[in-house]
């Protein structure tokens, strides 16, 4: 689904990822982990397109098209979805408002028809149900004054009414607290299916006690330095990173 | 890949979609002012003496003015000699039947989205239309004359409510108030009159819809709204003029009078011309529009949402006299192109527990130029006035400008007076997150853009809102890139 | 108009002739543009959009005198105002004239001449410093002290140089300025890199209705850093009218702190602007006005260049007849992207016939800024006047402790603590004696 070969990075003229490598296939569920600052949310927008980055070397497949030819919206049609690290705040745009254009938004480009507004609103009343979701931030501006486990329960609702078919989950489990951290991972489970595929970016091995995932790796230093089962996760988890970021220089 | 002022630009470029021309054969006066104008268009109008001794009386008082500098516009000086005072479809003043109105004229608002046929028109809405210089049609007079509301034009009103018009007309806005409102006062064509009764709440939403058709004309309407003790109404005026390439002036007087326990919302969708974006032609729009609380517990509120017009100069202001009165202004301008506005309002605090609220959302692309210009006077009487002033301003691309002008002048000490002003962009990150979500550049910009406008268009009536911000985003489109 | 103040053109030529004969035609060049810049600019009056809220009726009423030069006059008793010796300089004025026998400079990094000896000496370098960040002026007052200059600060400090103690520029009026303008003017260098807290004073010694009239000119080079810390205590009869023009190279840090509480009328101009990117200017302000006074100031902060912050931060207490004027404006020129600019200005009414016109102003040119202000007008909590009603303290000590935390946040200020503690004290005695009854 994602082939990921040699991407090198730089922001400002300083490369960040400096030959990476990622293999992510149909039904998997990936996790990446790594010291901070060590490129993680780099690739997760690389990903998604932001501007900003300039792509110096390697290719981006995904589902056979070059990504680095399409626009970030054009991403999203084809159903990449990014839940950000810190997601942006939107004042005066109606929660539901926002989640209805870009939901119909994604529909046209796909030539389906758009969601009438009272499927919506029940499918939309559901889901926030589901991960426990104040009814009232649905009413709010996009993240505008919410906390910050409310803005990354925004995220997953978002990406629940949107199932995509590649999810990036950019820390989503940080400042969480465990029941919201199950929540959040039960939304993800929710949405594992054959056809689709998860990046989470985290730094914890917690989240992975609830989501587990087929393969883990660890990006340090620009580069993929190590990948593995689920037995990687936790080995960092007691060893830390160190030894890895080691390894990797030598 | 596109930067964010990008999509702003193909936003902003749209076309005036109301700038077409209507053909119609009219009676126009030759361009000019002196004092036998002036008596014509009284005769025109069959005024009674003293309408035209008033007419006179501010004319000379305007002799004697001359045109405010202060504001922060620019614009060839006006050759007042050039204008046309009155212009009036041949067949259209004060028709006594909708059946009675000229056809083209029908179709001319039924293309500007106002049928003009009660059957076809938006329910629960009355229009007084103005096609140059005369009221054309007004709609539901029946409906509304059953609740005892008077909704009529203003040279109409003139002749049949001559005691109305003689303690109201000028009682808030006297004719040496300012060159414009003076000028106004010597050559006011037509407009409209609202009066509601003591204790009626009006059925309907009223509105007047203003056209300027001809060339070489100004419009000079005057609008007058009492509110009697305990009554509601809620009022809307929108404007359209066709494209030209010459500039022309539109001096309109708004008077509001609110007694005790009246409340008045009045809501304006400003979209004269603009000007193409080179600055060529467009609507120089100055307007006198005041609010009187007169009565205690009286409310009176504006909502401007204003794109059109090269230049837009207006204050609409509310005087608190009454004790716990009430006054509102909320207000989005969006200048573009070579759009210049200057525009806010003036709170003056007289009576006790008076409040104010204001609300200015400006939004400068291209090369337009926005400033908000307000003033909150709290006099020595006004016990615990309260004030609460926000102005935003949002700014597209690097040749805009936008500007805050507040004064605050309090001379009470138990007031309480805040004012806030911020100055921001569509951010990279929110353009990049709407994206993400699957939204193109335009729609993102535009669903920013009204996010940021949300505290104004909800104080619009219901109806006009959505009509509000579909004018906006057109009015955006080709902006934004 | 006619003024026998706008006549400073004797006044100009006796200097012309006399103090200034070494300084050659260029010193009279510049006095003499001056001249013709006063006639030109003429007095201000409330037409004025700067002058709208400030009347002159009382100042020109003075008659205040421009034809004066400090006599020989034996000088009162100063000890009870002079600080504590411990200074890395004190420059001392009397009247508006430098008196060296008070004064000293104890840093090497400091070099100081007085105005008047460097006009003596035309000292080039002084010279054409003069005037060069003020020009002639926006108003008469401004160009009457470049006509008219005749003693002064020159301060510069030597690149990298940190001065670690003050330097105090004191200003005391005796009963001699009764009747006259005084007119100080100060230029203030920071050389590349240099740092240096200048505390600038202005009292007065039992003198009657006086006009002070001061001008200063800063400038500081990349990567200096100046704290000012000004206060301003004139006698009760005083005219005061101080400007303030600053400008900043790349990376450079200026932070004022300007305390207005003294003078039956006083106006305050900040003029800041900025020469390169990554410069920081910090405006801060308080002001007391009772008893009839008046304390204006006006910010003018123009960004234009890109890269720069500026912060204001001004907060007054009125009672009484007591009148605030506060002019904030913030100009980000077209090409200043990345400037941000904010602005605050906090006021609290204590009683019945006081006054407040407050003006903040936003003029923005480039879209890639971050700018705001924000303005209050209101009285005292009253809650929290109850809360210490109801803890025992009286309507007047609850309102003394409550306004001394409203100025703490810009008292706190202050890095002299003798300073800090004369203002703290000024304004307790000040708003716990106001007469609620009576005003
Ligand atoms: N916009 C930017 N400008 C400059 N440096 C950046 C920018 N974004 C990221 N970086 C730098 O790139 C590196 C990787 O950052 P990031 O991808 O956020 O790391 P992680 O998510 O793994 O903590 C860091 O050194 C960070 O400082
Ligand atoms: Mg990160």
């Amino acid at each position: 689904m994602l082939s990921i070969e040699g991407l090198r990075v730089e922001v400002e003229g300083k490369e960040i990822l400096k030959g990476l490598d990622l293999e992510v296939n149909a039904g998997e569920v990936h996790a990446i982990m790594g010291p901070n600052g060590s490129g993680k949310s780099t690739l997760a927008h690389v990903l998604a397109g932001r501007e900003g980055y300039q792509i110096s070397g390697g290719k981006l497949r995904y589902l056979g098209l070059d990504l680095q030819e399409l626009e970030i919206e054009e991403r999203a049609h084809a159903g990449i979805f990014l839940a950000m690290q810190y997601p942006v705040e939107l004042p005066g745009v109606n929660n539901m408002i926002f989640l209805r254009e870009a939901l119909n938004a994604i529909r046209r480009a796909r030539g389906e028809p758009e969601i009438d507004a009272l499927g919506f609103m029940k499918q939309v009343r559901d889901k926030a149900r589901e991960l426990n979701l104040d009814e009232k931030l649905l009413k709010r501006s996009v993240n505008a004054g919410f906390s910050g486990g409310e803005k990354k329960r925004n995220e997953v609702l978002q990406m629940a009414m949107l199932a995509p078919k590649l999810a990036i989950l950019d820390e989503t489990d940080s400042g969480l607290d465990i029941d919201a951290l199950r929540i959040v991972a039960d939304g993800v489970n929710l949405l594992r299916s054959p056809e689709r595929a998860l990046i989470l970016v985290t730094h914890y091995q917690r989240l992975l006690d609830y989501i587990q995932p087929d393969r883990v790796h660890v990006l340090a230093a620009g580069r993929i330095v190590r990948s593995g089962g689920r037995e990687l996760a936790l080995e960092l988890e007691e060893k830390g990173y160190g030894w890895l970021s080691e390894e990797a220089a030598a | 890949m596109a930067s964010p002022d990008a999509g702003v630009d193909r936003l902003i470029q749209a076309e005036y979609q109301q700038g077409f021309v209507t053909d119609i054969e009219s009676d126009t006066l030759p361009p000019g002012l002196d004092e036998d104008v002036i008596r014509a268009i009284s005769l025109r109008k069959q005024e009674p003496d003293w309408m035209l001794q008033k007419r006179l009386e501010a004319y000379r008082r305007w002799l004697l003015m001359s045109e405010p500098q202060w504001a922060s516009l620019h614009h060839p000086p006006i050759d007042f000699q050039a204008i046309s005072y009155f212009s009036s479809p041949k067949k259209g003043e004060g028709p006594k039947s909708l059946d009675e109105v000229d056809p083209e004229l029908l179709a001319t608002y039924e293309k500007l989205g106002i049928p003009l046929d009660e059957q076809k028109a938006l329910a629960g809405v009355a229009v007084d239309a103005v096609f140059d210089s005369v009221s054309v049609a007004t709609t539901f007079r029946q409906t509304l004359a059953e609740a005892g509301v008077i909704f009529c034009a203003m040279s109409e009103a003139v002749r049949e409510y001559p005691e109305l018009i003689q303690r109201y007309l000028g009682s808030v806005v006297p004719p040496q108030d300012n060159f414009f409102a003076a000028l106004n006062g010597a050559v006011f064509s037509d407009g409209t009159f609202v009066y509601v009764p003591k204790g009626v709440r009006c059925p309907m939403e009223l509105s007047t819809y203003f056209r300027i058709n001809e060339a070489n004309t100004g419009q000079f309407e005057r609008t007058l709204i009492v509110a009697e003790e305990g009554s509601q109404v809620s009022y809307l005026e929108g404007c359209t003029a066709p494209m030209r390439d010459e500039n022309q002036l539109h001096a309109a007087v708004v008077e509001l009078v609110a007694l005790d326990d009246a409340t008045i919302k009045y809501s304006t969708v400003q979209n004269w011309y603009p000007g193409d974006s080179q600055g060529r032609g467009g609507i120089y729009n100055f307007v006198t529009k005041r609010g009187d609380c007169r009565g205690a517990r009286s409310r009176i509120s504006w909502t401007q949402v204003e794109t059109g017009s090269a230049i837009t100069w207006k204050y609409p202001s509310c005087i608190l006299r009454g004790r716990d009165s009430v006054g509102e202004f909320y207000s989005v301008a969006l200048t573009k192109g070579r759009q210049q506005a200057d525009t806010g309002t003036k709170m003056i605090h007289i009576g006790e527990n008076t409040r104010s609220t204001i609300v200015s959302k400006g939004i400068s692309a291209m090369e337009g130029s926005n400033a908000y210009r307000g003033l909150v006077r709290i006099a020595g009487k006004a016990e615990n006035a309260r004030n609460h002033t926000q102005c935003d301003s949002l700014l597209i691309g690097d040749r805009c400008a936008a500007h805050t002008f507040p004064y605050i002048e309090v001379k009470n000490p138990t007031a309480q007076v805040e004012h806030e002003a911020t100055t921001s962009k569509v951010s990279e990150d929110q353009l990049f997150y709407c994206r993400q979500r699957g939204l193109s550049q335009e729609d993102a910009v535009s669903m920013i853009i009204n996010g940021f406008c949300k505290e104004v268009f909800k104080e619009l009536p219901m109806e006009f809102a959505v009509e509000a911000q579909k004018l906006l985003a057109v009015s955006l489109e080709g902006a934004v890139g | 108009m006619n003024h026998s103040l706008l006549d400073a053109s004797a006044e100009a030529e006796r200097y012309i002739g006399g103090l200034d004969s070494r300084a050659g035609d260029w010193l009279a060049e510049r006095r003499r543009s001056a001249v013709l810049g006063i006639q030109q600019l003429g007095l201000p009056d409330r037409r004025q959009e700067r002058w709208r809220y400030s009347g002159i009726d009382g100042l020109l009423d003075g008659n205040f005198s421009a034809d004066w030069e400090s006599t020989d006059n034996p000088l009162p008793p100063l000890e009870s105002v002079m600080p504590d010796g411990t200074q890395a300089g004190l420059l001392v004025f009397v009247d508006g004239s430098f008196q060296a026998e008070l004064s000293f400079v104890n840093d090497t990094g400091i070099q100081f001449t007085s105005l008047r000896a460097a006009m003596a000496k035309g000292d080039r370098k002084v010279l054409a410093a003069l005037g060069s960040l003020s020009g002639t002026g926006r108003h008469a007052f401004s160009a009457i002290n470049l006509a008219t200059m005749q003693d002064g600060a020159v301060i510069s400090v030597s690149p990298g140089k940190s001065i670690d103690q003050p330097i105090e520029l004191l200003h005391i009026a005796t009963a001699a300025a009764g009747g006259r303008m005084l007119r100080p003017r100060h230029l203030i260098t920071l050389d590349k890199g240099s740092q240096a807290s200048i505390v600038e004073r202005h009292l007065c010694l039992d003198a009657d209705g006086y006009f002070n009239n001061v001008v200063s000119e800063i400038l500081l080079q990349e990567d200096a850093r100046l704290d000012h810390q000004r206060v301003q205590l004139e006698g009760s009869q005083a005219y005061h009218l101080s400007e303030v023009h600053v400008q900043l190279g790349a990376r450079a840090n200026y932070r004022a702190i300007n305390a207005a509480v003294g003078a039956r009328w006083s106006r305050t101009e900040i003029n800041g602007g900025f020469l390169a990117a990554g410069a920081n200017l910090d405006l801060e302000g308080l002001y007391l006005a009772g008893d009839g006074q008046l304390v204006d100031f006006h910010l003018d902060v123009v960004h234009g260049v890109s890269g720069c912050s500026s912060r204001s931060n001004f907060k007054g207490i009125v009672y009484g007849q007591g009148r605030a004027v506060f002019d904030g404006r913030i100009l980000v020129e077209r090409q200043a992207q990345q400037s941000d600019a904010h602005l605050t200005n906090a006021n609290l009414m204590l009683s019945r016939g006081s006054e407040v016109d407050t003006k903040p102003q936003l003029e923005i040119l480039a879209d890639d800024v971050k700018c705001s202000h924000g303005t209050t007008v209101g009285q005292l909590d009253p809650q929290a006047v109850f809360y210490l009603r109801s803890r025992g303290l009286s309507p007047s000590q609850a309102r003394r402790l409550l306004c001394l935390g409203f100025a703490s946040e810009i008292l706190e200020g202050f890095g002299n603590v003798s300073l800090r503690g004369q203002l703290a004290d000024h304004i307790q005695r000040r708003v716990e004696s106001i007469d609620l009854e009576n005003v």
